[in-house]
């Protein structure tokens, strides 16, 4: 049970202050809700960092959106790609969209996970904040002598002592893969491609239940990729099946990937039974594949800015 | 930490926690309609504000976070004791019934049309996306932001709320809103957490995490030293009173098979000890220090293992009765258990139990010769079905809060059953009815599980023995896990047909799953035979039903109370026969179902332990249903979907429930007129939001030719008004309505002849007249009723005009009714979707239209809820996997058909008060079989268990 709340005026004071015991606070849905795995004796509150809002148009290709971009505020940008959209509309309820973060969601990566898939296939990147230095598990009061200093103190305390923290961006796949070693690291924003075709698709008992698998499918650059999140399993790229994939695939190539896939331990549990959900996903990936291949073959891509299409 | 925030408009300033969460803070200063329906899950949405204009779980928002914010709260809408334009379309509307999260959702609605005064449909469910709403369904929230955007426009309404019935009638059968509407939905206080003193101990409970077990010690010594614990009960300490929980007439039938605290726990979740402290922290320390050593032992957890040879017995002690012992009771008694720990099982009369074998109850019965018919007939078709465990997942938790005073003990109770409540506390403390005090407050969603008495014993207990005042509240685990749910059935159904489609013999075995303790273990089952056979012109028909104890949470009281699974398992049978013999569903439907007149022989063979009543068809609504509904659902004409993956069907399932229990139930009012001449009608009844209170008031308006607003209804307190069985078997309307009616001709026969009296002259020249008063039709002399009440009551008069009135009957008031589904069933993926859902009912005179609309909405949709998607799961060793709201999976707004009717069918009832019959249990009998006949129309699998999951399709597909 978390105990003490502190504010943060920068991202750079949130990185300073985050250590072994505490978290960061974004929307809070998941950090503060009945029955989360999560807990901390300090929550490091992120809600007043301008740097980590607002959606950008980094180049014509690519879109930033900062980490505490609400669900819903993304939806309501005209520079978010219309695949992210349909990602961020799996969060059913609204209320809770007005207040669960990106950045929060992604960096929870849970296996049932609104975002991850699409962000996977999407070939999203992460910009993170972290310690130059590797991570001692040394504590603020290890660090300054003192866990009371406020968050400028600590950053002037930081300066002098020459730490500061290290912007990074890593593709997301990277992230997933070495969650571990970014545990402490504030993830400011998600990068996004608009130049990219993704599809996905969720299945959930009702629409806010957990889900039980997600998958998205993207293409660009000539290549194919393949995000899913699995309840109880985990959230995979698979990227041999990915780099596979042709132009030419039929329903058996993803009927053999679903029932073969080395390394997937998928459980019989309330979501329903392991040969169900082999089969759901290999159907899947083939309806998202051949969703691909249409809009593909119409010479169709998703469009950042208004969702539109274009031939 | 000083937090400053505007709330509701006004700068407020607190020294407080940052951790705790804001709807905390919120409730400590006084704005108690920010409710907790999940504990901080995040799901329901009863603790919806605005913070900065944005809506938020409170729940899930610091105090700490809300400093510099500007809040507002659903009481801050609306001015001053006015409700603003939303709060009043959504009682317009007829929304507002159990209400628990009305004031959320009346803030949300406000929000919307804040930002968007001409929101699409899509933006609405958008909105309430992120509400549970369980009485009403969502469909009449888009007809109040209607009523809502017109008021704005034109400055009325044009959009009508619901249908007129009976137009000659003032009040009766004219949408008017609910007397306790403004209340509910400005979120004044009206649940019993509001009524909790802040001297209140708090009761928690330690629980069972076994599935059966003997309590082989238990150790309160070191819970016991914690301070600010004031009584930890147990097993040990407990009253050696054995009862049972079921809110039921005297002499129930249920047995009584329970203590407060048992020394055998029978399922994970099981009481085990009580823990009354100061505080909610002490009580949870405590609860962790007390040491229990448990016996293990082999659970049962289906019917199944239940009744297989040498199966563990849930119940293995002796038994008695109170009345109709069998004669070989002592040697049947030899065979039980001598470990005390068992306890006993106590009758009140025979229910065919066979405790040693696990059967908790059983009965069978029937007309004809089934054997015969199933052997000449041209098919027969012969299934099996299954339905889960269903939670009634109430927005309100089961909660009670208990304190004596003066030598009374007052029991302030979400209860459906004031005066069984009374009843059973009453066995519990040794304390007679006339020092227990049960007031029924504002309910916020029973559906069944607030018929049975789950925490009013524990509670009201705790207090008698403490002298302190005990508040107890449910977490949403303990709903699950500790309460009550629908018992699940299996059902085998035999059904023979001649070629022609009449039906000439059905079959059904019943094996029901009662779980640990026999609250309703007869009735529930029994219903589902004895509403859904009487549906059948058939004169074979035959039932054999038994009920198994089980190591499962406890089953209870729901909503359709056994219906919707017999009906489902009886409907789903027709259709597949009508698919064999080759002749078209709707035609065999017509065919064989009974119609006003009829004579009902089934009757005779359903009584429960005795001969039933042989009545014939009274008022029935049922063809008109059926040809109705297939009109507007195009049946017969093949829908074709624009993916190829995807098949649509249609199905429907012709329904019927009771009004009451026609020799059972009990019913009474006493209504007197006050000085000046208004009017206290002081009911028994158990208004639980569905409109009780207001059809009262409006029985009473009616008759005594008087303004609504100058009644007042006041039901459910045990010390003001006289006996009433309680709002269960549908009895509301017909049993509490004409009890209120009886009342109110007395009280109009007594006001005649005082006003007689007064004016000196006959009785048969007066008649009574709005707005109140007394005329005469030869002298046109006038009386208004406060004149009249002043003289009575003044020194010389004659005194208070007060009738009482009552009402019990053997007459039988049945609505009837057909629900019809479209369905597209993806034969790829599985997944369903209910595109298109009408609900026709017969309920007589619709007294409050726009609340019965509502009522079949909300029923409808929470079966929609059961038949696909709900159902709590167990694993090996009983405990509940789904225990909460997100992983049990309810339907919400998104889940709703696209296309949702619900009509009201007039037909006027003989026995009604008004002609009124019910309205909101049969509403839950027609889903499944619709949807079940439906999917077969779309991708030709019968679907035989619930819920009837994505998986279960593409297996009977054979796609794995």
């Amino acid at each position: 049970m978390s105990r003490e709340l502190c504010a943060a005026a920068s991202a750079s004071e949130a990185v300073i202050m985050r250590d072994a015991s505490s978290a960061y606070l974004a929307g809070g849905t998941e950090l503060l809700r009945s029955g989360t795995e999560r807990s901390a004796d300090r929550l490091i509150m992120l809600k007043n960092i301008p740097e980590l809002k607002g959606v950008s148009g980094e180049t014509p290709e690519a879109v930033r959106i900062g980490s505490m971009t609400t669900f819903q505020e993304a939806l309501g940008s005209d520079l978010v790609p219309a695949y992210l959209k349909e990602a961020l509309r799996y969060m059913a309820s609204r209320t809770k969209r007005d207040m669960a973060t990106i950045g929060g969601n992604v960096a929870l990566m849970r296996d049932d996970s609104y975002l991850a898939a699409t962000l996977i296939a999407a070939h999203a990147k992460l910009e993170l904040l972290h310690w130059a230095k590797p991570d001692s598990g040394e504590s603020v009061q290890d660090r300054f002598g003192c866990p009371d200093k406020n968050g400028s103190d600590l950053e002037e305390a930081s300066q002098v002592r020459g730490d500061q923290p290290v912007r990074e961006a890593i593709c997301i796949r990277r992230y997933l893969q070495h969650r571990e070693e970014y545990q402490k690291d504030l993830i400011t924003a998600i990068m996004v491609r608009t130049d990219i075709c993704v599809v996905s698709k969720r299945y959930a008992n009702t629409a806010e239940s957990h889900s039980y698998l997600t998958a998205a499918m993207g293409y660009a650059d000539g290549r194919f990729r393949v995000g899913v999140s699995l309840k109880n399993a985990g959230v995979f790229f698979p990227k041999e099946f990915s780099d596979s994939l042709g132009e030419d695939e039929n329903a058996e190539t993803f009927a053999r990937f679903a029932n073969s896939w080395a390394g997937l331990d998928i459980p019989d549990d309330l979501y329903g039974s392991t040969a169900y959900k082999r089969y759901l996903l290999g159907v899947t990936l083939e309806n998202l594949y051949r969703s691909l291949k249409e809009r593909i073959s119409s010479g169709q891509r998703t469009d950042g800015r208004k969702g539109e299409t274009e031939a | 930490m000083k937090i400053s925030c505007v709330i509701n408009h006004v700068p407020r300033t607190f020294d407080v926690d940052p951790m705790m969460s804001l709807r905390e803070l919120l409730v400590s200063a006084g704005h108690v309609c920010v409710r907790d329906s999940d504990d901080s899950e995040g799901f329901c949405g009863s603790d919806t504000v605005l913070v900065d204009g944005t809506p938020v779980y409170s729940n899930l928002y610091l105090a700490g976070e809300a400093d510099g914010c500007d809040i507002l709260t659903p009481d801050g809408l609306g001015d001053a004791g006015h409700l603003s334009d939303v709060q009043q379309a959504m009682i317009d509307a007829g929304v507002v019934q159990s209400a628990y999260n009305a004031p959320a959702a009346a803030l949300l609605l406000t929000w919307l049309l804040e930002n968007n005064p001409d929101p699409t449909k899509e933006e609405i469910e958008d909105a309430l996306s992120g509400i549970f709403i369980r009485d009403a369904s969502y469909e009449h929230y888009f007809l109040a932001v209607q009523l809502v955007r017109e008021r704005r426009k034109l400055g009325h309404y044009e959009t009508k709320t619901a249908p007129i019935f009976r137009e000659q009638l003032r009040e009766i059968g004219t949408p008017d809103g609910k007397v306790d509407g403004p209340a509910l939905v400005s979120g004044q206080r009206a649940y019993v957490e509001d009524y909790v003193s802040p001297d209140a101990c708090v009761l928690v409970v330690l629980r069972s995490p076994y599935a059966s077990a003997y309590i082989k010690s238990i150790d309160t010594a070191e819970a016991e030293k914690v301070p600010g614990v004031v009584k930890i009960i147990t097993a040990a300490n407990c009253p050696d009173i054995y009862y049972m929980q079921a809110g039921q007439g005297n002499p129930e039938p249920s047995p009584h098979d329970r203590r407060l605290f048992n020394w055998k726990v029978r399922h994970v979740g099981d009481r085990v000890a009580g823990i009354v402290a100061e505080t909610k922290e002490a009580a949870e320390q405590a609860k962790n220090l007390i040491h229990v050593e448990y016996e293990v032992l082999k659970p049962v957890l289906t019917v199944e293992e239940a009744m297989a040879e040498g199966a563990p017995a849930v119940h293995n002690g002796p038994v008695e009765y109170r009345a109709g012992a069998p004669a070989d009771l002592d040697s049947y008694n030899d065979q039980a258990s001598k470990d005390p720990r068992e306890g006993k099982v106590v009758y009140q009369f025979p229910l065919g139990a066979d405790i040693h074998h696990n059967i908790a109850a059983s009965n069978r019965g029937g007309i004809g010769d089934v054997e015969k018919a199933f052997a000449e007939a041209d098919a027969v078709v012969e299934r099996t079905y299954q339905t889960s465990q269903i939670q009634h997942t109430p927005l309100e938790p089961h909660v009670c809060f208990a304190r004596m005073e003066g030598g009374r003990l007052t029991v302030y109770a979400s209860t459906q059953v004031p005066y069984h409540v009374r009843r059973i506390v009453g066995w519990v403390t040794g304390l007679p009815e006339n020092r227990i005090h049960v007031v029924k407050t504002r309910v916020g969603g029973g559906y069944g599980s607030k018929q049975d008495i789950l925490v009013e014993d524990l509670t009201a207990y705790a207090a008698y023995v403490t002298g302190r005042p005990v508040y107890c509240r449910n977490t949403r685990e303990e709903e699950f896990i500790a309460c009550s749910t629908r018992h699940p059935m299996r059902m085998r159904v035999k059904m023979a047909g001649m070629k022609d489609g009449r039906i000439t013999g059905i079959f059904m075995e019943v094996r029901a799953n009662t779980g640990p303790y026999g609250n309703h273990c007869l009735t529930v089952p029994m219903n589902s035979c004895s509403k859904t056979l009487p549906l059948f012109k058939c004169p074979n028909m035959a039932y054999d039903l038994k009920v198994y104890y089980t190591n499962t949470p406890p089953a209870g009281a729901y909503q359709g109370y056994g219906t919707p699974k017999g009906n489902y398992a009886l409907m789903m049978a027709m259709a597949e026969l009508a698919d064999k013999l080759g002749c078209d569903y709707k035609e065999m439907v017509l065919k064989n179902h009974v119609e006003t007149g009829y004579r009902l022989d089934i009757l005779k063979g359903l009584g429960e332990g005795r001969e039933g009543n042989v009545v014939p068809v009274g008022s029935c609504g049922l063809r008109e249903a059926i040809l109705k509904g297939c009109d507007m659902i195009r049946w017969g004409v093949r829908e074709q979907s624009d993916d190829p993956d995807v098949r649509i069907g249609k199905g429907f399932a012709m329904i019927m429930q009771g009004s009451g229990l026609p020799g059972l139930d009990h019913a009474e009012a006493i209504a007197k007129m006050e000085t000046d001449g208004t009017v206290i009608l002081n009911s028994g009844c158990a208004d639980i939001g569905t409109g009780l209170d207001t059809v009262c008031a409006k029985i009473v308006s009616e008759v005594m030719c008087m303004p609504m607003e100058h009644v007042t209804v006041l039901s459910g307190d045990t010390d003001a008004a006289a006996f009433d069985t309680g709002s269960y078997a549908s009895s509301g309307t017909f049993f509490s309505g004409n009890a209120a009616l009886d009342a109110a001709k007395k009280l109009k026969e007594g006001v005649l002849k005082e006003a007689a009296l007064q004016l000196g002259e006959e009785e048969t020249d007066l008649d009574l007249r709005m707005p109140g008063e007394v005329f005469s039709r030869k002298t046109g002399a006038v009386l208004s009723y406060g004149e009249l009440s002043h003289t009575a009551c003044s020194g010389s008069g004659r005194g208070m005009v007060v009738a009482h009135g009552s009402y019990v009957t053997t007459a039988s008031s049945v609505p009837y009714g057909a629900h019809f589904a479209e369905v597209a069933v993806n034969v790829r993926t599985g997944e369903i979707k209910v595109r298109k859902f009408y609900a026709l009912q017969d309920a007589g005179t619709p007294i409050n239209p726009e609340l019965a609309l509502c009522q079949m909405y909300g029923a409808a949709l929470k079966s929609i809820g059961h038949t696909l998607y709900e159902g709590m799961i167990l694993d090996k060793n009983g405990v509940c996997l789904n225990a909460n709201m997100t992983d049990y999976g309810v339907p919400m707004v998104w889940e709703q058909p696209d296309d949702f009717k619900a009509v009201l069918i007039d037909v006027n009832d003989e026995y009604g008060p008004f002609g009124a019959k019910s309205i909101s249990e049969i509403a839950c009998n027609g889903a499944a079989p619709a949807i079940g006949i439906a999917i077969h129309d779309a991708c030709g699998v019968w679907m035989d268990s619930w819920p009837m999951t994505p998986e279960k399709i593409l297996r009977k597909l054979g796609k794995i």
